[in-house]
């Protein structure tokens, strides 16, 4: 059964209830189900796709359902304003939230999700002036269509077309460029900001989002109930949310749907034992945390043992990232990486125009300097790291640096690329000051950089992690993304096509990064910062664990970026790799550069050889 | 009435800071906490009161049973919900800790009943009279025993041999290792440590709160908030933290309402989260690239 | 018999194999270096002799003994003590602490004069903070902690490692008195040319492979070394 006959089917079957049975406890029992899909939908956003955990929404739910409650009974609003009210109440209390708790992760944040919860359950008992304290709020309308009140069927299945549409949202949201950017930056935050991306700002925007949807149940709740009391809105509340999710699967579509029948029907199937209900649920999280950390939708599509995990996900129904848009299946094993050239030569072409730099200006003018590092100086504890270091590197050149252990050199890579702060000195990129900078700041002038164990993006396909950084921080509108018109622009793609090809990963576009051979991680971080549209890349040690054929590739690559305009920092230890290559090389030791110059001068100058091998006593 | 209320929010407070040290405990060796540490209490109140109250042991023997579940309870969360998800590097340890708690909570309820039962104790039948106000002598002694057991807490650490070693797991667990210390006994060893903690603050504050299979949950929360103002990595500060923390407490609970007691209490640990979430006493890391 | 054999020894970290069917050898009262540049594999060698890392494939057997894959912690009480790269001192403690922590293994502190004996300048700061000492001092502490493990085979990993001149020379001398009490080193150094001149034999590994092996003497000639390091230098135009 394919997944779009599958989701006719449960269409079909939620449409139907109420004409099975008028029985107002199981419609009530299946409107629970789905204003639970509806919470549970946006929870997906924040726990799934941006993997930040929180313990608070039940404060959320309780601030939208008493928004909507007090907009009916004080204000005299209808449904469908009292709703709209709620959404956006909740949203802004969310987004202030976020920016308190996003700067932490772990305990810290659960810590500050827990409180706002705790703190919205005393508001609610304590200030009775506005929410009628323990008694609550009674006697909310109900909604009117047309001037006449609601049926319970009707309103069945408006929460229903609403759970459909919670699930319809998110679903958008996850193939879009802002689904795709809340992945990268659970998956590896430092990569998220080497391109570009602010990492906090786009978590937030997730936390605000499924503060929207905890809103829009809360609304839904209380005209569902009729009346509100604290005791619906406590912390175990927030638990069973977060549970529905955890059992149904994180990141997928369908998750929110199968965990929220599983923990609403569950216990009514048992209801001899309703005192177990909350065992069972503790057992339950358990259940899930040891056998189903993908939930029961990801469980079933790991069995289902479709090609690519991308492609099996979703023909489950469950994504866990944006569709790569390219036939799924492995790649043909044939094309070797040398046939990458005449496509790459496309990007050649295209590496001359700096639209999407900052910096912006002309075409690179060859031997100026584009990156300068004078004095530079930085200090860890009492150990001097870096000892004034004076630095020159050229546009369209490769300038490797070398050194042994412990000199220095991926604490200058950390300073130039803005992951840390110099203590003195200046960093100057294209003639403007970046020393203490942003990562994301620096990144968006047009310097990349990759880390010495490649950071992906694993979850994202190949394709993915490279549109990533083509499309940077330009993710547009987070309303279009869930509207379904988040896809990426022409441009956008051909850039990220491009840069694959550069590369020779193009036969992998579709395959999720955590698949790849490690030969083409390194490749594919590569990739990523030519699509970011960097025109100098710093690779700190691309060599390492290659085998001899792939570092012939990677030379024959390192010289094509050359000739294509970029400049190219190495820091390497490969020897061979590095005197072969470079047209400058700069030796450190003790943080000090001890020598400087073309590769061969480089090699025999007597004291970089004391440098590496000791001078004897 | 000022002082009285003092007395018992620097009594609860020394509670606070005693479970919080637990949760300081566990952070320091493996960085990762029991969340259900505030269970732990209830188990430690739940089991004296079965042992004393219901079974009419000895006080002693209802003291080292409890003592004994407690540190078993610690043993088994570290097995079940720690252990496995150890390298996993992701908070899922967090998630199976609260799961245990719920379990725990609720098996409780199902044995105990959900009402909350009077613990009978010679210290907390007549006030004595300080300083004008009228306190229960348990109320006093539960800072002198909170503080007496920091203490030896914090001498077992620095002064004995083991104690140095479960630091060293704490530094460097890799590197303790190297010198032949068992790190995954280390890890378990101050699970039961701190849970032991934990019981011992239920057996205290049983005949002050009565005993619940709810009482829990709260504890634990505020425990943790404790931990969080006075820094995870801080026994220092979070001593001095329980104690402010229990004191604000019972001042606003005294002069404003016991409603806006928890909201003053966890909206300061917003606060701190947000100015400086290493606590009174932590250090602010250093971002590892 | 030699006192640690390795034979066929594969290690990976996640897909990638570091070290490749790499077999040595160390003897009784031997000094043993394995040099070669970054990246060659020196550390996970030791890191896997130490039982810190477990080995894809091979056999690693000191004194007749199997170390099947066992936990650091059960290889130090059989005898192999490793001090770890950057030395790893337990800095929130006193010198005393740190080394009465090396002996956490078997618990008997009565080896504390003798190493102490060996190494004055951690005499006169037994009660200082062990984050205080220099760069040099921590290092002497490193070792000496190490020995008080009472190790039949001391593993040390680029012991020259931030430190001056003078303090590597200092360093290289302790090893030298190591060897004469009985206990066998097996070192792992950056500098070719100094861990050349203390050791009895080495090995010269290159991208986790041994490419040469012998007496250090030898080896102190032998152009191989200086291309593993700086590859093989371009003949003059």
């Amino acid at each position: 059964m394919t997944p779009a006959a599958a989701w006719l089917v449960v269409a079909a079957a939620a449409a139907v209830v109420p004409l099975l049975t008028a029985n107002t406890y199981y419609l009530y029992l299946a409107m629970t189900i789905g204003i639970l899909v509806v919470v549970a939908g946006g929870l997906n956003v924040l726990a799934g796709l941006t993997g930040q955990i929180s313990l608070g929404h039940a404060g959320l739910y309780a601030i939208g359902a008493y928004t909507a409650a007090l907009a009916a009974t004080r204000l005299g609003l209808g449904f469908w304003t009292a709703l709209p009210l709620a959404v956006v109440v909740t949203a802004i209390i969310g987004a202030a939230v976020a920016l308190a708790a996003l700067r932490l992760s772990g305990p810290y944040l659960a810590m500050v999700t827990i409180a706002f919860g705790i703190i919205v359950e005393g508001a609610l008992v304590e200030w009775v002036a506005l929410t009628g304290g323990p008694g609550g709020i009674f006697d909310i309308p109900k909604p009117r269509l047309a001037g006449v009140p609601l049926a319970l069927s009707r309103y069945y299945w408006l929460v229903a077309a609403a759970a459909a549409l919670a699930l319809l949202l998110t679903r958008n949201l996850a193939r879009s460029a802002w689904g795709r950017a809340l992945v990268a930056v659970r998956d590896s935050e430092l990569a998220a900001e080497s391109l570009g991306l602010f990492a906090y700002r786009v978590r937030t925007t997730a936390f605000t989002l499924s503060a929207a949807f905890a809103g829009a149940g809360g609304a839904l709740f209380a005209f569902l109930n009729g009346y509100l009391s604290p005791d619906s809105f406590t912390l175990q509340t927030s638990i069973l949310f977060l549970l529905t999710v955890l059992f149904g699967g994180l990141g997928t579509v369908a998750g929110p749907l199968v965990g929220a029948v599983a923990l609403v029907l569950l216990p009514e199937l048992m209801h001899q034992f309703v005192e177990y209900r909350l065992i069972l649920y503790g057992s339950l999280l358990l259940l899930s945390v040891y056998f189903l950390p993908r939930g029961v939708v990801g469980a079933l599509a790991r069995r289902r043992g479709v090609g690519s995990a991308a492609a099996g996900a979703a023909a489950a129904g469950g994504s866990p990232g944006p569709r790569p848009g390219r036939g799924p299946g492995p790649p043909p094993a044939t094309a070797a990486p040398a046939a990458a050239g005449p496509r790459g030569g496309d990007f050649v072409e295209r590496a001359h125009r700096p639209e999407h730099t900052e910096a912006g200006g002309g075409p690179a003018v060859l031997h100026a300097v584009v990156l300068q590092l004078t004095g530079v100086t930085k200090s860890f504890g009492g150990v001097r790291a870096l000892d004034g270091v004076t630095l020159a590197v050229r546009a369209g050149t490769i300038h490797s640096l070398i050194g042994p252990n412990g000199a220095g050199k991926t604490t200058l890579v950390n300073l130039v690329s803005g992951f840390d702060r110099p203590d003195g000195g200046t960093i100057e990129l294209f003639g403007e000051p970046v020393g203490g900078r942003s990562a994301v700041r620096i990144a968006r002038r047009g310097l990349a950089r990759t880390f010495q164990t490649p950071q992906l993006f694993e979850e994202l396909a190949v394709l993915d992690n490279v549109l990533v950084a083509a499309t940077g921080p330009r993710l547009g509108w987070l309303a279009a993304a869930l509207a379904g018109a988040g896809g990426d622009a022409a441009a956008t793609r051909a850039r990220a096509d491009d840069a694959l090809a550069a590369v020779g990963l193009g036969e992998w576009a579709a395959t999720p990064a955590a698949d790849l051979p490690f030969g083409h991680r390194r490749r594919l971080e590569i990739a990523r910062a030519l699509a970011a549209g960097a025109r100098v890349l710093m690779l700190d040690e691309p060599a390492a664990g290659l085998a001899p054929a792939e570092i012939e590739a990677l030379d024959a690559l390192l010289s094509r970026l050359r000739a294509a305009g970029l400049t190219v920092v190495l820091i390497e230890h490969h020897v061979e790799l590095v005197m072969a290559i470079s047209d400058r090389v700069t030796v450190l030791d003790e943080g000090r550069v001890i020598a400087e110059g073309a590769p061969a001068a480089v090699q025999r100058d007597p004291a970089v050889l004391a440098a590496y091998l000791g001078t004897p006593a | 009435m000022l002082v009285q209320l003092a007395v018992s929010g620097l009594a609860l407070g020394s509670m606070y800071g005693l479970v919080a040290l637990g949760y300081h405990m566990t952070w320091a060796t493996s960085r990762t906490l029991n969340f259900s540490q505030g269970h732990v209490v209830m188990v430690g109140a739940v089991v004296a009161y079965a042992a004393h109250v219901a079974g009419g042991w000895p006080l002693a023997a209802a003291v080292a049973v409890t003592l004994l579940a407690a540190a078993a309870f610690g043993l088994v969360v570290e097995r079940i919900a720690v252990r496995p998800f150890f390298r996993a590097g992701s908070p899922v340890w967090l998630l199976a800790t609260i799961a245990l708690g719920i379990i725990v909570e609720n098996v409780a309820m199902l044995a105990f009943g959900k009402d909350a039962r009077a613990f009978p104790s010679a210290l907390a039948l007549k006030p004595v009279f300080v300083l004008g106000a009228g306190v229960y002598p348990q109320e006093l002694l539960l800072p002198v025993v909170g503080v007496a057991l920091m203490g030896a807490t914090q001498l077992f650490y620095h002064r004995t041999f083991y104690g140095r070693q479960l630091k060293a797991v704490a530094w460097d667990s890799e590197a303790a290792g190297l010198m032949g210390i068992d790190v995954p006994r280390a890890v378990a060893v101050s699970y039961a440590l701190s849970s032991v903690l934990a019981g011992v603050a239920g057996l205290l504050l049983a005949p002050l709160l009565n005993v619940s299979p709810t009482m829990g949950t709260l504890i634990g929360l505020k425990a943790f908030a404790v931990a969080i103002i006075g820094g995870l990595t801080s026994a220092a500060g979070i001593v001095v933290a329980g104690f402010l923390y229990g004191l604000v407490e019972a001042l606003v609970a005294g002069y404003v309402s016991t409603g806006a007691r928890e909201i003053v209490g966890f909206a300061v640990v917003i606060a701190m989260l947000i100015v400086r979430p290493w606590g009174l006493g932590g250090a602010r890391p250093a971002r590892r690239v | 018999m030699s006192l640690l054999e390795v034979h066929d020894l594969s290690v990976s970290h996640g897909p990638i194999e570091v070290l490749h069917d790499l077999s040595l050898a160390v003897g009784e009262g031997e000094i043993v270096a394995v040099i070669g540049p970054n990246g060659s594999g020196k550390t996970t060698l030791l890191r896997t002799l130490a039982g810190v890392l477990r080995p894809r494939r091979g056999t690693i057997t000191l004194a007749g003994r199997a170390l099947g894959g066992e936990p650091a912690w059960r290889v130090v009480r059989h005898g192999m003590a490793l001090v770890p790269e950057g030395r790893r001192i337990f800095a929130d403690q006193t010198v005393r602490a740190n080394l009465e922590l090396g002996a956490a293994s078997h618990g008997r502190l009565d080896g504390l004069p003798e190493v102490l004996a060996r190494f004055p300048a951690l005499r006169e700061r037994l009660d200082h903070a062990a984050g205080a000492l220099s760069g040099g001092q921590q290092q002497m502490l490193a070792i000496a902690r190490g020995l008080m493990a009472r190790p039949r085979l001391l593993l040390l990993d680029e012991p020259s490692l931030g430190l001056a001149p003078r303090l590597v020379r200092d360093t290289f001398e302790a090893v030298r008195r190591i060897r004469a009490e009985g206990v066998s080193v097996l070192l792992v150094e950056q500098l070719a040319a100094l861990a050349l001149e203390v050791a009895d034999r080495g090995y010269v590994l290159d991208r986790g492979r041994i490419v040469a092996a012998g007496p250090a003497r030898e080896l102190r000639a032998d152009p191989r070394v200086v291309g593993a390091y700086l590859g093989r230098v371009a003949p003059s135009p």
